[in-house]
């Protein structure tokens, strides 16, 4: 039975901004002004996280998964957890259904600082991705 | 929340949240200049799909500033979305009190942190001698110039972008520092660092037949399918690119920083060629190369985004987290290419216009 130190994860919504632009995932950490660039299959966990799959079900959804995987998938979710682009969720009401299986491939992504300054964004309206007037609730909530 | 009196300061009552007794106070400075000087103009303006009623009182900054915001007057008799009311506090005599250094506290993107939150926003542009104030929950703003004498260009050619941002961001739409030009079905996006030929692009493709929208700053929709506005009715140019233009172009100069630039009415210059709105088709990160021929090149997603947010960011005060998002969404949508200029401006307008016709 593989292990994961965090059963269910989320993506902290008011602290990012995330599309695939091109096919191609893009993150952006609005605390650190850091960017991140993910391969296809970092995107395709990035996809099953806001799906509210486990990490048992993304490993299962890896076809021709090595060994190893379980080891490296495990690394990468705890990379993005340390960086604040995922967290610690509680166990959902409703299990999700196991994802589209893809073929095993490394998951990856890059890390850009480059634009710190720029991307710096205003703290102070921490609303929800709807926009003003959804206020964002409290940590935890 | 309806303004109170003037008589409600000071702002840092023990009562009320900073945010909303400072704009409490301001629109007392507002009531006060408009018992005492009256409504010298009233207008609505469209703005990217939303009505503003303008309103100036006293003398001051309305002769300067309704040319560049002209084409976007409008006849209107319903309610408007927000009412931007602004006055010179050195010509009316009722200023809003200059925020102390300890106000200024933690400013961010012009920002002033103890006077913000959800509802309200204060910014203040210290090098501009302007400060503004939005409720979002009322529709109000209060635009208030703090120095004597007639306003810079650069604020001439670009005021209240502040505001407007912040009004904006509410509908999911943010000004982008971007050139934009195409034809009444489609615009594209021209994004990239300062002086990356954005503005020399965007009027090269004017003179040749296209719509102009913009040479630096223009409103950009998250929707499905994304939209652009035009906003400032200004185009400006560098000194150094004058020998590309038409001599008749009627210029101003100014000075922006060190720079020397020129400007002009598109409107004026090009009648009929100023684009209000059209779905956004394209962006593109323009780039001088030594070829004979411009050429289009797609461009990933990452070089998009990084042409378009971060510079956006920087230049518009207060395209906060929402700004990002907002961007992030519209990017997704739509395709981004490389456009390598070559020596003929009208082939890379032709580009452009093939693009923006989809």
């Amino acid at each position: 039975m593989p292990h994961f130190p965090h059963p269910f994860l989320r993506i902290p919504e008011s602290k990012l901004a995330h599309e695939v632009i091109d096919g191609e995932l893009i993150v952006i950490h609005f605390e650190s002004g850091n960017y991140y660039s993910f391969n296809a299959s970092g995107a395709a966990v990035w996809g099953w996280v806001m799906a509210g799959a486990t990490p048992e079900q993304m490993l299962r959804a890896f076809s021709g998964a090595p060994p190893e995987a379980e080891e490296e998938l495990g690394k990468f979710l705890q990379l993005l957890v340390d960086g604040g682009l995922l967290e610690a969720a509680p166990a959902p009401a409703v299990a999700a259904p196991d994802p589209t299986p893809v073929p095993w491939l490394l998951p990856r992504y890059e890390k850009y600082n480059d634009m710190q300054q720029l991307l710096l964004a205003d703290p102070i309206h921490e609303v929800e991705a709807r926009g003003w007037p959804h206020i964002q609730p409290p940590a935890g909530a | 929340m309806k303004p109170a009196s003037r008589s409600a300061g000071p702002f840092s009552t023990i009562l009320d949240p900073l945010p909303a007794a400072y704009f409490r106070e301001a629109c007392g400075s507002w009531d006060a200049a408009e018992a005492a000087h009256g409504i010298s103009v009233e207008t609505h303006l469209a703005v990217a799909g939303l009505v503003f009623r303008l309103r100036f009182a006293g003398p001051g900054a309305s002769e300067q500033l309704r040319p560049t915001l002209a084409h976007l007057e409008m006849d209107h008799r319903g309610a408007a979305d927000w009412t931007l009311d602004c006055w010179s506090g050195p010509a009316t005599g009722c200023p809003i009190p200059r925020p102390t250094p300890l106000m200024r506290s933690g400013i961010h993107q012009e920002c002033l942190p103890l006077f913000s939150d959800g509802r309200f926003s204060v910014f203040h542009q210290q090098w501009l001698g302007a400060l503004g104030l939005i409720d979002r929950q009322e529709r109000r703003i209060l635009a208030c110039y703090l120095e004597d004498g007639p306003l810079p260009m650069y604020e001439e050619a670009a005021p209240f972008r502040a505001l407007f941002n912040a009004a904006l961001n509410t509908a999911d739409r943010q000004i982008v520092h971007a050139a934009s030009v195409g034809v009444p079905g489609g615009t594209v996006l021209i994004a990239g660092a300062p002086r990356s030929g954005k503005s020399t692009l965007a009027v090269q493709s004017l003179i040749h037949g296209l719509h102009y929208q913009s040479d630096d700053l223009c409103v950009l929709s998250a929707e499905e399918a994304p939209r652009t506005w035009s906003l400032y009715g200004v185009a400006k140019l560098r000194d150094d690119s004058l020998g590309f233009f038409p001599s008749s172009l009627p210029l101003r100069a100014f000075t922006e920083g060190t720079e020397r630039k020129h400007s002009f009415q598109v409107d004026g210059a090009f009648p009929g060629h100023l684009l209000p709105e059209a779905p956004c088709k394209a962006l593109v990160i323009p780039r001088i190369s030594r070829q004979e021929a411009s050429r289009l090149r797609p461009a990933s997603g990452l070089e998009a985004m990084k042409a378009l947010v971060p510079w956006s960011v920087s230049e518009v005060p207060a395209a906060g987290q929402s700004g990002v998002r907002i961007m992030m969404h519209a990017l997704a949508r739509i395709p981004a290419y490389h456009l390598d200029l070559g020596h003929d401006a009208a082939q890379a307008a032709g580009l452009l216009e093939g693009l923006a016709r989809g």
